[in-house]
């Protein structure tokens, strides 16, 4: 599977030339190969020392194209606008003259429909010119079956061309889109790391193929440090409960979650924390049961006799229905002092608690 | 009357099972308000054994809409949920083997047993029974059924199949609930979670395979991931419903779009509130 990015053109403006290499060297650690940019900001990205070479500059129109050739980059993307010009014969014979590796976007089949119309055979020549044919959902609509339909529809017409999707996450379809169109044969995702800009998430199709490929499966321990260390580069931070990198993803409230959690991860795990380099996390608060109860004051330094675990629960309902949240760190020892009174050693004694 | 009316809105409950994160007495009420104005067809609350708030008189005398408690199959548990005027109550058990073997430390005949001995109790006492069958994703179709037969022989309205830690796929909820469906003698309801960011392609996939019934939560708040997005099922349960229809009428377009919009803002509210919990790593 290829990865190509799209966020890394879209921070360039505002980001100096050492931040853009982090987060371009960051990316191709998490195993992107491409970068789609626009022309200003691939200018602003070849001057910050990123190699051309890795770049895909997306053409808009003709000028855009001759800057490219004049430049010397020879990696380019031209938009439906440009791409629907592809009858002009002229336009054909400069990219093929230039020695172009040209990617070719649609956004529906009638696109490439009307196409083929112009002349049949002569467009499937033309089409043998092209590096890919990228599959647009620019609104978000299709949903997990459409861009399978789609790309086979596309294989059946042009036969041999390299399949490419970049979706949309507007109305959080993006990735099963994605993934049906991975296995109708596109080779390659456009994509961004959490999801930003309305792109489709890398880190969430990556996780599911890894799944469903275990023998396949690179473990990337640090996966969610590097996507959100990315994400604050262009400002960027995760919801709580965002798939794979928000803090909640493997934090557990419930008294019935944690209780599974302690008996045996898998039972509310679907994968391991560390295999993405998260970690497992416990809030107390009003869904709070027993046993994270006595939990949390054992890793807190104190025991819990039974008999006040009860009493305890209720105060934390009480507590966090009053505040609005769960207990800060703070008040669970101050409860934990006020009705517990044997004291052990902490077991995390420097707890990464948030407050 | 909008796609919601097929939705279980589960905030109050799963959503609030989000860590960290509390509702002030007040927004739940908010939030009752309105999702009845956005249209859902039922709110999911706790059981008071669980969340004592959920005792107060306002809940369980809601005339306009069905609010159903939920509940773990545990007698005491369901005597409180009657004791305080509930006529809608959800009974949860696992089916899956990790969940029942693992977790509860029990036989599968243990679970049919329980779920026997609550639905029972439900029904004497006059009121509906909903039973969840948790961790359904990853348990046997056989046993799910086995299962929904008992409940539906019992009573039971209506049977929630789980996708409990949010492992499914499109392809596979729509091939494996387009089965169990034809064959399940009562109404399914699909929950799914947001582990892989699947939940709404597995909820359209449900939908897809005839399933009528679905839950959600504002935001798509909840446990871990979360479950599905109340306005992304609202979308792609009404897109589904106008391919199937030219011309679905009033049932997708009138949904109350301020009601869904304010229950969005509450819950952003107590979303950012959520970040002051301290989060404390922990380990089996």
């Amino acid at each position: 599977m290829n990865w190509t990015d799209c966020l890394l053109g879209k921070i360039a403006a505002g980001s100096n030339p050492a931040q853009l290499v982090s987060v371009y060297r960051q990316l191709i650690d998490l195993g992107f190969s491409c970068f789609d940019v626009s022309l200003p900001a691939g200018r602003t990205l070849v001057q910050a020392g990123i190699p051309a070479d890795a770049l895909r500059f997306v053409c808009a129109d003709l000028a855009q194209l001759d800057e490219c050739i004049g430049q010397g980059w020879r990696r380019v993307r031209l938009t439906l606008a440009l791409s629907r010009r592809l009858q002009d014969r002229e336009l054909l014979a400069k990219i093929q003259q230039q020695g172009l590796v040209v990617s070719v976007t649609i956004h529906e089949l009638s696109d490439l429909e009307s196409w083929l119309r112009q002349n049949r055979q002569q467009a499937a020549i033309d089409a043998g010119r092209f590096a890919s044919l990228i599959l647009h959902d620019a609104d978000g609509n299709w949903d997990y079956t459409r861009g399978a339909l789609v790309a086979a529809e596309c294989q059946r017409l042009l036969q041999g061309i390299k399949l490419e999707f970049q979706g949309n996450s507007t109305y959080q379809m993006g990735t099963a889109a994605a993934l049906g169109t991975i296995h109708a044969g596109a080779a390659t995702l456009i994509c961004s790391v959490g999801g930003a800009f309305g792109e489709i998430a890398w880190e969430e199709v990556w996780l599911t193929l890894s799944v469903l490929a275990p023998h396949q499966r690179k473990r990337i321990d640090q996966l969610v440090g590097k996507c959100r260390e990315i994400l604050a580069m262009a400002g960027l931070v995760p919801l709580l409960h965002k798939p794979l990198l928000g803090d909640n993803v493997f934090a557990h409230e419930s008294g019935i979650h944690v209780h599974g959690v302690l008996r045996q991860p898998e039972i509310y795990e679907a994968y391991a924390p560390q295999d993405i380099g998260q970690k497992r996390l416990m809030t107390i608060g009003g869904s709070s049961g027993r046993m994270a109860v006595e939990t949390a004051a054992a890793l807190l330094g104190y025991q819990c006799p039974a008999e006040t675990v009860g009493l305890i629960n209720a105060q934390i309902k009480k507590l966090s229905a009053a505040q609005g949240y769960g207990l800060t760190r703070r008040q669970m020892q101050s409860l934990f002092f006020k009705y517990c009174n044997q004291r052990q050693e902490a077991k995390y004694g420097s707890v990464a608690a948030s407050c | 009357m909008g796609v919601l009316r097929r939705v279980v809105d589960t905030t109050l409950r799963d959503g609030e099972q989000m860590p960290g994160l509390t509702f002030f007495t007040n927004e739940r009420l908010a939030l009752l308000e309105l999702l009845k104005q956005a249209g859902v067809g039922a709110v999911e609350i706790p059981g008071p054994a669980i969340d004592p708030r959920s005792a107060a008189p306002e809940w369980s005398q809601e005339k306009q809409l069905a609010v159903i408690v939920w509940n773990r199959a545990v007698a005491a548990d369901i005597e409180l949920s009657l004791r305080a005027g509930f006529r809608h109550i959800h009974v949860s058990l696992p089916v899956s083997a990790v969940h029942i073997e693992k977790k509860l430390g029990v036989t599968f005949a243990w679970i049919l047993c329980q779920l026997e001995t609550c639905i029972k109790k439900i029904r004497v006492a006059g009121a509906l029974a909903y039973v969840g069958a948790e961790d359904a994703s990853r348990g046997s179709d056989e046993f799910f059924l086995q299962y929904a037969r008992l409940a539906a022989d019992m009573g039971a309205e209506r049977i929630r199949f789980a996708d409990t830690v949010g492992c499914m796929q499109p392809l596979e909820v729509e091939s494996r609930l387009r089965r169990l469906q034809t064959e399940c003698p009562i109404p399914i309801e699909f929950h799914g979670h947001n582990d892989f960011g699947l939940a709404l392609a597995n909820h359209l996939a449900a939908d897809k395979a005839g399933i009528h019934w679905h839950s959600g939560t504002v935001r798509g708040i909840g446990e871990r991931a979360g479950n599905a997005d109340l306005r992304g099922l609202q979308h792609w349960l009404g897109k589904n419903a106008q391919k199937n229809s030219p011309d679905p009428g009033p049932d997708y377009k009138e949904f109350s779009e301020t009601a869904l919009f304010a229950t969005e803002k509450i819950v952003a509210a107590a979303m950012q509130r959520a970040k002051q919990a301290a989060r404390m790593p922990f380990q089996p």
